[in-house]
């Protein structure tokens, strides 16, 4: 019996943890993030998620989270570094800006320092803009990286802390 | 003996389970007062778009101002915009130097090395690019654009070599040096003014007004990297991170000894360059010798890394 009663309190910690992973959800905070079968960088991605996508987390392993994206039904890694605890609002509403004022776990998506507010910097300081414009579009594609680390004989990295 | 006895008793099984039930219960509920907040983001999300009324306006400078905000509150995006603009400024005052090949090499290599460091993704990801002038210089803009110029990138003498100054550029990033640059009370008047602001701008003078705090942000970080430069510990932080990200990517971390080397004997004492915004090249050898110590490196694939290294920086 009174065994038994000792994994009365386990029961409960199981409960809870269950019930609060059930609502462990991510936001995605970078313009654009794959959603890989494993979780490493040179993995092939499932999807795309974009800027302000939640994901509910399934897992965590050095540094990636496994996660369901539940508007596409699939599962798969992100990088952390792509994802934040905070909940970010797409399309903001009254009380939603009301929140973000006093909640530091609410962020607003395109509020404060956003298209707007650079397009009168750009106009104010008639500063020309199609040189960054240029050196944003030259991303390497991931074939070309994993390529890269091969001939030069680099590290994995997705091999873990080295 | 004494367990059996209890385990006959008629009505045993039905109090545990009972117990069980109760147990898992009162962690539902506990579990979903936690999650309290969740539920109410989903009927917030609903809510109507418009501008708050004065009063409100007021209630929220009040609140915004009892949050303490800092540089980790600019969010992603914000840091972004305001890595485009820094940018923009620095293309604006330098020419980039238009070699394809070149330009591609160094992509490659530093949005490789970006991998292996504690920030592999930011915003818009990271860009690498050169810049046409002989003066040793790099600047790297929040959220990811990195610019070196010929004459910092010919410094060094091989693959590693570059890596190591690519890394410590995105060590600056990885600690996010470039927006602790901007003074603190423009960061609370420009979150206040998102707080006020956030659904849409109220009127041009909203506008105008958190205009005026992004170009003073922008200035104040402009300013940093190209005149006063960051503080020696932020230095010191790039270097760490730059051995770490060598390490882990398995380049040479001595490859940024060898450059500090270059650089000391090269660097006027008087230049407007890193001379006047980084440290003294012997000061962080000494710093980088320490954190380097007792690893050692296996050499590989050099002849390989030699090769792409030469054939696309041979020019320069």
């Amino acid at each position: 019996m009174r065994r038994t009663l000792l994994l009365l309190p386990a029961l409960f910690l199981i409960t809870i943890t269950i019930v609060l992973g059930l609502g462990n959800q991510r936001s995605v905070e970078v313009k654009e993030t794959p959603m890989r079968e494993r979780p490493g960088f040179l993995g092939s991605p499932l999807t795309t998620l974009n800027y302000g996508d939640r994901i509910e987390v399934l897992g965590e392993q050095q540094g990636w989270t496994r996660g369901r994206f539940a508007a596409a039904g699939v599962e798969g890694w992100v990088h952390n570094s792509a994802l934040t605890t905070k909940e970010i609002v797409v399309n903001p509403g009254t009380r939603d800006v009301e929140r973000s004022a006093t909640d530091t776990e609410v962020a607003l998506a395109g509020r404060g320092f956003n298209e707007e507010v650079e397009a009168r910097y750009r106009e104010e300081q008639g500063i020309d803009f199609s040189a960054i414009d240029r050196i944003e579009a030259s991303g390497v594609p991931v074939d070309e990286i994993a390529a890269f680390i091969a001939a030069g004989e680099l590290n994995d990295p997705d091999g873990g802390e080295q | 003996m004494s367990r059996n006895r209890y385990r006959d008793r008629p009505g045993y099984r039905a109090v545990i389970i009972g117990a069980a039930i109760a147990v898992m219960v009162m962690a539902l509920v506990l579990a979903c007062a936690g999650l309290g907040d969740v539920a109410d983001f989903g009927t917030a999300v609903a809510s109507q778009t418009g501008v708050i009324s004065e009063q409100q306006a007021d209630s929220v400078r009040r609140s915004a101002r009892a949050v303490e905000r800092s540089a980790e509150d600019i969010t992603p995006e914000q840091e972004y915009y305001i890595g485009r603009s820094v940018g923009a400024v620095i293309t604006d005052r330098y020419e980039l130097y238009e070699d394809e090949e070149a330009n591609r090499y160094i992509n490659t290599l530093g949005q490789t090395l970006a991998l292996f460091s504690r920030r592999p993704e930011t915003f818009g990801g990271y860009r690498f690019q050169i810049l046409d002038s002989d003066e040793i210089n790099a600047f790297a803009t929040p959220s990811g654009i990195v610019f070196v110029t010929r004459g910092l990138l010919n410094l060094a003498s091989s693959e590693d070599g570059v890596a190591s100054i690519l890394a410590h550029e995105i060590g600056h990033i990885e600690y996010q040096h470039g927006l602790q640059a901007i003074r603190t009370s423009r960061i609370t008047a420009a979150l206040t003014s998102v707080a006020i602001t956030g659904t849409q701008f109220a009127t041009s003078e909203d506008l105008a007004e958190l205009t005026a705090t992004f170009e003073d942000s922008i200035d104040d970080i402009t300013q940093t990297l190209i005149n006063s430069g960051y503080s020696r510990s932020a230095e010191r932080e790039a270097d760490r991170a730059a051995v770490r990200i060598m390490k882990r990517a398995g380049y040479d971390p001595a490859g940024l000894i060898a450059v500090l080397e270059e650089m000391d004997r090269r660097l006027d004492p008087r230049g407007l360059d890193f001379a006047a915004t980084h440290p003294a090249p012997d000061s962080r050898i000494s710093d980088i010798r320490d954190e380097i110590d007792g690893y050692s490196h296996t050499a590989r694939a050099t002849d390989a890394r030699e090769e792409r290294y030469r054939a696309a920086l041979g020019r320069l």
